[in-house]
C-alpha cells in the first residue's frame, strides 16, 4: 500500500513502540511515548500505509483470479455450515462482515493502516540550561527516535519525516535549532542527516549508548523552516 | 516497626508496612501485612468490613496502599471515604485529597462525580488555569460544551495581556481547546461557523498549533460551501506535505473534480511537477485511468520512478488496486505484462553494464515473484527469487533470501524458511530487524529456545533470576515476542496432547503430560503478561489527568481518554484473547486423559533446577515465587478455566467493542463457556443478524 504521512496521534503510540522494538536497540515504555505526545503534540509523525481504493481483502480470489460464482458459493456455505447464523447475502456484504477489523497484528492501527516508520520529537525545555552552553534549551528541538520498517527504506520516508518534524518544531515552539544523536555505526542514519538534512557534528560522545558504542552529537538551524504565507493562485486543472 | 513490636497488630502501622514493603516491591509481603491489618478490624465479619471504626488516616493509608499497588477502584473508594470522613469539601485542608479525587474520578470515567469535585477544587484554587480548564473538560465530558466554553472564556477574559512567556504555550493550547468545542456546538449551523471561524483568525497569533490551524480552517470552510477559500487552505497544506493523501482527496472535492477523471489526471500531474516525490501525486491516477493502453503507461512510468532507485518494495506499495476486485485482473495482468516486455528490452538491449543491468533484472524479478506469491503461484514465485539470487553474484541483498523465507513460509516450510532467515541475519547481525524476523520464524516453527537465544541478543540481560531476555521483553512491553511466544507454548501443548492421544506407556505418558502442562501454563503465563501490559497501557493515562491541564494540551488528554476507552478491542488485545480461547479449548481433554492414569497425581509433581527457572523468569522470587505457572495446575474444568483465564480478559473486550466490530463467533462461545445465560446469547444473536442483514 502507498506511505502516507501524518501527524501521530495518541493511538498511534503503541504502533510506534512496536517499531521502535522491531528496528532499534533503544527502547522505551509506553509511558515515555505518552509523555512526548501530551508535552509535545504537535512535532511527532508517522508514516502508515493507507488504501486510496479502500479495496477488500484478498479472501475471494483463487490463484489470483476473483472466484467463481460457485467457488464463492462453496466458501459461503462453508462459513455457513461452521455457524448457522452466518448468512451474507452478496459479496460485499461477506467482505465487509470479514473485513470491519484491522489485521491482528502489533503494526496495525486501524484496518489496513499500519505503521512503517514513525520520528518522536521533543522540545529540550525539561532541561535545566547550562551556564557554559550557548544553547538554550527551551529554544532546541530534540529528535528522541526515528525509525524507518526495513522493507520500507529507500522511499525517502524518514526525510520526509524528518522535514515535517523539524518545520513542526519551527512553527509551534520556534525552535532555533534541532539535536539529535546517532549510533557512529549507524552510516545511513548518518548520510541522511549530514548530506541531506545538512546536520553538522556538534561532538563525539564517548560511550553513549548502553553497548558503550560513540554517539555523533549533531545539530542543525532551523531558520530555513521559517514558513511563508504564501497563497497558490495557479490554475491546477489546465 | 516499633510500635509494632509494642502491639503487634497496630493497625495503621501494619498499613504502613504493607505501604513500605509495596513500595519496595516486596508485593508478597506487603500483601499479607495488608490483609492482616484488615483482618484485626473490630466487629467486622469475614465478608463485611466495620466500616465505621476505620478513621480517616486509615482509609487514606488504605487508600495509599491501593495506589501503591495501581488499583484505582479500590484506591478511589478508600481516598473517597477518608474525604468524606474528614468534612468533605467544606474542610479547606482536604484539597490535596480532592485533587487526587479529580484524577480518579477521570481515570475511573466517573464522570458526574468528576465534575463534582472539579467544581468544588476550582473553588479551593480559583488561582491556577490548570483548574478552569479541568472543570471544562470535566463539563465537556458531561456533555455540557456551552458551559464548558463559558469557563473557558470567563478564564481567558481575566488573563488577558497577563500572559508570560512561559504560559504562552499553555495559552495557546487552552485557547484551541475552546475553538474545538466551539466547532463542536456550532453543527451546521452558519452563522455560529462564522463565529469560530472570526474566533480562530482572532487567535491566530496565539495559536501553536500552525497545522492544526489550517486543518481547522480548511474545515470550516467546507462546512460552510466556501470551496474557493477551502481550496486555498488546501493547497497550503499540500505544500507543507504533500504526501497527505487526505489533502488530495478533499481538494479533488473542493475544486469540484471529484469524478472527473480527465480533470483529475491534469490536477494530479500539475501537482507532481511541483512535487515530484510526493506519493499521492504519483499513485492516484492509478485509481482512476480506466483506459487500458493509457494505464499501462502510467503504471510503467510509476514502476520505473521505484525500479530504477532499486526499491524492492514496489509490489507492496502498489497492493490495494491487486486486492481490489474491480481492479485486480486488470493490475495483475497488466504488470506481468510490463515486467516480461521489460525483461525482454533488457536481454536485447547489449549496450547497458552488466552491473547495473543485473540491478535492474533483479528488482523487476523479485516484483514478479510477489506477484506470483500473490497468486498462490508458489513454484513461479520461488524460481523468480532464485534467479534475483543468481544476478546477485556476491550475494549481498538480503531481500532476496527474507522473500524466498517468506513464500517458503506460506507454503508451511518453516523449518527451511528459519534456515534462510538465520542466513540473512548473519550477514548483519547488529540489525535488530533481521534478528526479529528470524525469532518471529522460529517461533512459527515452535523453536522456542532458539528464538529466546535469538532475541536476548538485542536485551538488557542483566537481573540475577533470568540468565534470558525475557525480564527485559516484559519490562520494555514488547508485546509482539510474547503473544507469539505464548502462540508457540499452546501449539507445542497441543502437540503433545496430541502424543497423549496415541501413547500407551504409563511412564512414557506421564512424561508426555508433564511436558505438556508445561507448556499449557508457559503459554497461560505469557497470555496473562500481554493482558497485564494492556492493564500497564490503561493506567499509565493516570498522571496525565492532571499533567495535561497545567500543560494546556487538553486535545491531546481527549483523544487519550477516547482510545483507552477501547483499548480491549485493538488488534493485539483480540488476538490474545481468541490463542487464550483456542488454549483453554483442549485444557479439559488433557485432564480427562491424565485422570484415566493410574497415578495421576506424578503429572503434578514437578521440581524446577535452578537453571531451568532462569530460562523463563520474569520477576524475581519476591514478586512471582511461580514462574512456571503450576497454579493453573488445578483448574480442570471448562467453565472454572473460563472463569479464571478468560472471564476478565473477555468483560473488558464486550463491554468496549462496538456492534460491528464484535467478533461474535468467539463472543458466543465465550459467553457459553461462562454459562451467561440465554438472555445474553438472544441478544447478541439479534445483534448478529441485524449486522448480517445490513446490505452493503
Amino acid at each position: 500500500m502507498p506511505i502516507n504521512i501524518r501527524r501521530a496521534t495518541v493511538a498511534d503510540l503503541i504502533t510506534m513502540q512496536h517499531t521502535n522494538l522491531t528496528n532499534l536497540p533503544e527502547n522505551y515504555t509506553f509511558k515515555f511515548y505518552l509523555y512526548h505526545l501530551l508535552t509535545w503534540p504537535h512535532i511527532s509523525f508517522v508514516a502508515t500505509t493507507i488504501d486510496p481504493v479502500d479495496s477488500s481483502d484478498n479472501l475471494l480470489f483463487v490463484n489470483g483470479e476473483p472466484a467463481s460464482e460457485n467457488i464463492l458459493k462453496e466458501k459461503i456455505n462453508k462459513i455457513a455450515k461452521e455457524n448457522p447464523l452466518f448468512k451474507p447475502e452478496n459479496n460485499d456484504q461477506l467482505l465487509e462482515l470479514i473485513n470491519a477489523n484491522a489485521k491482528m497484528d502489533s503494526q496495525y492501527i486501524n484496518k489496513n493502516e499500519k505503521i512503517v516508520g514513525y520520528v518522536l520529537a521533543k522540545l529540550n525545555d525539561d532541561e535545566e540550561p547550562n551556564p557554559d552552553s550557548d544553547i538554550n534549551p527551551a529554544q532546541t528541538g530534540h529528535v528522541t527516535s526515528l525509525s524507518v520498517m526495513r522493507t520500507y527504506r529507500k522511499l525517502g520516508i524518514a526525510e520526509k519525516l524528518m522535514l515535517q518534524s523539524l518545520k513542526a518544531l519551527r512553527d509551534t515552539h520556534n525552535a532555533k535549532d534541532v539535536i539529535l544523536h546517532v549510533r557512529e555505526s549507524n552510516g545511513a542514519a548518518f548520510h541522511l542527516y549530514k548530506n541531506k538534512l545538512d546536520f553538522e557534528i556538534l561532538t563525539v560522545e564517548k560511550g553513549y549508548y548502553m553497548d558503550k558504542e560513540d554517539a555523533y552529537k549533531m545539530k542543525k538551524d532551523l531558520s530555513a523552516y521559517d514558513s511563508e504565507d504564501e497563497d497558490f493562485e495557479d490554475n491546477l486543472l489546465i | 516497626d516499633t510500635n509494632l513490636k509494642k502491639n503487634g497488630v497496630h493497625f495503621n502501622s501494619l498499613l504502613l508496612k504493607a505501604l513500605v514493603n509495596q513500595k519496595n516491591d516486596n508485593v508478597l509481603e506487603a500483601k499479607a501485612n495488608f490483609q492482616k491489618a484488615l483482618s484485626k478490624v473490630p466487629g467486622s465479619t469475614k465478608n463485611n468490613l466495620n466500616l465505621n471504626i476505620i478513621t480517616a488516616m486509615s482509609c487514606q493509608l488504605i487508600s495509599s496502599y491501593y495506589k501503591e499497588c495501581e488499583d484505582y477502584e479500590n484506591n478511589y473508594v478508600w481516598l473517597k471515604r477518608a474525604y468524606m470522613k474528614s468534612g468533605g469539601h467544606q474542610n479547606m485542608g482536604n484539597s490535596m485529597m480532592l485533587n487526587q479525587l479529580c484524577l480518579l474520578a477521570a481515570q475511573l470515567r466517573k464522570y458526574p462525580e468528576l465534575l463534582e469535585f472539579r467544581e468544588h477544587y476550582l473553588a479551593a484554587k480559583p488561582g491556577f488555569r490548570a483548574n478552569w480548564t479541568g472543570f471544562a473538560l470535566a463539563l465537556d465530558l458531561n456533555n455540557n460544551t456551552k458551559s464548558a466554553v463559558e469557563k473557558l472564556s470567563q478564564f481567558e477574559e481575566a488573563a488577558e495581556g497577563k500572559i508570560t512567556e512561559k504560559e504562552a504555550f499553555e495559552n495557546g493550547e487552552c485557547i484551541f481547546y475552546k475553538n474545538d468545542l466551539m466547532l463542536k456546538l456550532a453543527k451546521n449551523d452558519e452563522t455560529k461557523l462564522h463565529e469560530v471561524l472570526k474566533n480562530l483568525e482572532e487567535k491566530k497569533k496565539l495559536l501553536n498549533d500552525k497545522l492544526g490551524y489550517l486543518e481547522r480552517k480548511a474545515e470550516i470552510y467546507v462546512r460552510l460551501g466556501d470551496m474557493t477559500n477551502a481550496t486555498k487552505v488546501y493547497r497550503k497544506l499540500i505544500h507543507r506535505n504533500p504526501d497527505n493523501f487526505k489533502y488530495f482527496k478533499m481538494l479533488e472535492i473542493t475544486l469540484g473534480i471529484k469524478d472527473d477523471n480527465a480533470l483529475k489526471y491534469k490536477m494530479y500531474s500539475n501537482l507532481l511537477k511541483k512535487y515530484p516525490l510526493s506519493e499521492p501525486c504519483r499513485f492516484m491516477p492509478l485509481t482512476f485511468i480506466e483506459e487500458d493502453s493509457e494505464l499501462k503507461a502510467y503504471l510503467k512510468f510509476y514502476l520505473d520512478l521505484y525500479w530504477a532507485k532499486g526499491v524492492f518494495v514496489s509490489f507492496q506499495l502498489l497492493k490495494p488496486l491487486f486486492r481490489n476486485l474491480k481492479l485486480s485482473m486488470k493490475f495483475q495482468k497488466l504488470a506481468e505484462e510490463i515486467c516480461l516486455q521489460r525483461l525482454k528490452s533488457l536481454q536485447e538491449n547489449v549496450k547497458n553494464d552488466t552491473q547495473s543491468k543485473s540491478k535492474l533484472e533483479s528488482i523487476i524479478r523479485y516484483f514478479l515473484s510477489n506477484l506470483y506469491l500473490f497468486q498462490r503461484n508458489y513454484d513461479a514465485a520461488l524460481n523468480e527469487i532464485q534467479q534475483c539470487q543468481y544476478l546477485d553474484a556476491e550475494s549481498k541483498v538480503l531481500e532476496f533470501e527474507l522473500f524466498q523465507a517468506r513464500i517458503l513460509k506460506h507454503m508451511n516450510e518453516f523449518k527451511k524458511a528459519c534456515e534462510l532467515m538465520e542466513i540473512a541475519r548473519q550477514k548483519d547481525n547488529k540489525d535488530r530487524f533481521l534478528n526479529n524476523k528470524s525469532c518471529k520464524y522460529h517461533l512459527r516453527a515452535n523453536d522456542i529456545n532458539k528464538a529466546v537465544e535469538l532475541i536476548s541478543m538485542f536485551t538488557k540481560n542483566d537481573t540475577s533470576y533470568c540468565d534470558t531476555g525475557i525480564t527485559d521483553l516484559h519490562s520494555v512491553q514488547n508485546t509482539w515476542f510474547l503473544s507469539e511466544q505464548a502462540e508457540a507454548y499452546s501449539r507445542l501443548f497441543e502437540i503433545e496432547l496430541n502424543k497423549l492421544k496415541t501413547s500407551e506407556d504409563e511412564t512414557e505418558r506421564i512424561k508426555i503430560a508433564k511436558c505438556a502442562l508445561q507448556y499449557k501454563n508457559l503459554a497461560v503465563k505469557r497470555f496473562e503478561a500481554v493482558f497485564r501490559i494492556y492493564g500497564i497501557y490503561k493506567n499509565d493515562q493516570h498522571d496525565f489527568n492532571s499533567y495535561a491541564l497545567r500543560r494546556g494540551t487538553v486535545q491531546p488528554l481527549m483523544h487519550l481518554i477516547k482510545w483507552v476507552d477501547k483499548i480491549h478491542t485493538l488488534p493485539v488485545y483480540r488476538r490474545i484473547l481468541k490463542g487464550m480461547t483456542t488454549l483453554v479449548k483442549k485444557v479439559p481433554e488433557f485432564h480427562q486423559i491424565v485422570d484415566t492414569f493410574k497415578s495421576p497425581e506424578k503429572v503434578f509433581l514437578i521440581n524446577h533446577s535452578p537453571k531451568e527457572i532462569k530460562q523463563v523468569a520474569v520477576s524475581a522470587p519476591e514478586v512471582d515465587d511461580d514462574p512456571f505457572g503450576h497454579k493453573y495446575d488445578t483448574l480442570k474444568n471448562l467453565k472454572k478455566i473460563a472463569d479464571v483465564l478468560i472471564r476478565p480478559y473477555f468483560e473488558k473486550y464486550d463491554m468496549e467493542v462496538s456492534k460491528r466490530n464484535r467478533d461474535y463467533v468467539l463472543s458466543l462461545v465465550i459467553n457459553k463457556w461462562l454459562e451467561n445465560g440465554d438472555e445474553t446469547q438472544n441478544k447478541l444473536l439479534n445483534n448478529y443478524e441485524e449486522i448480517l442483514n445490513k446490505v452493503h
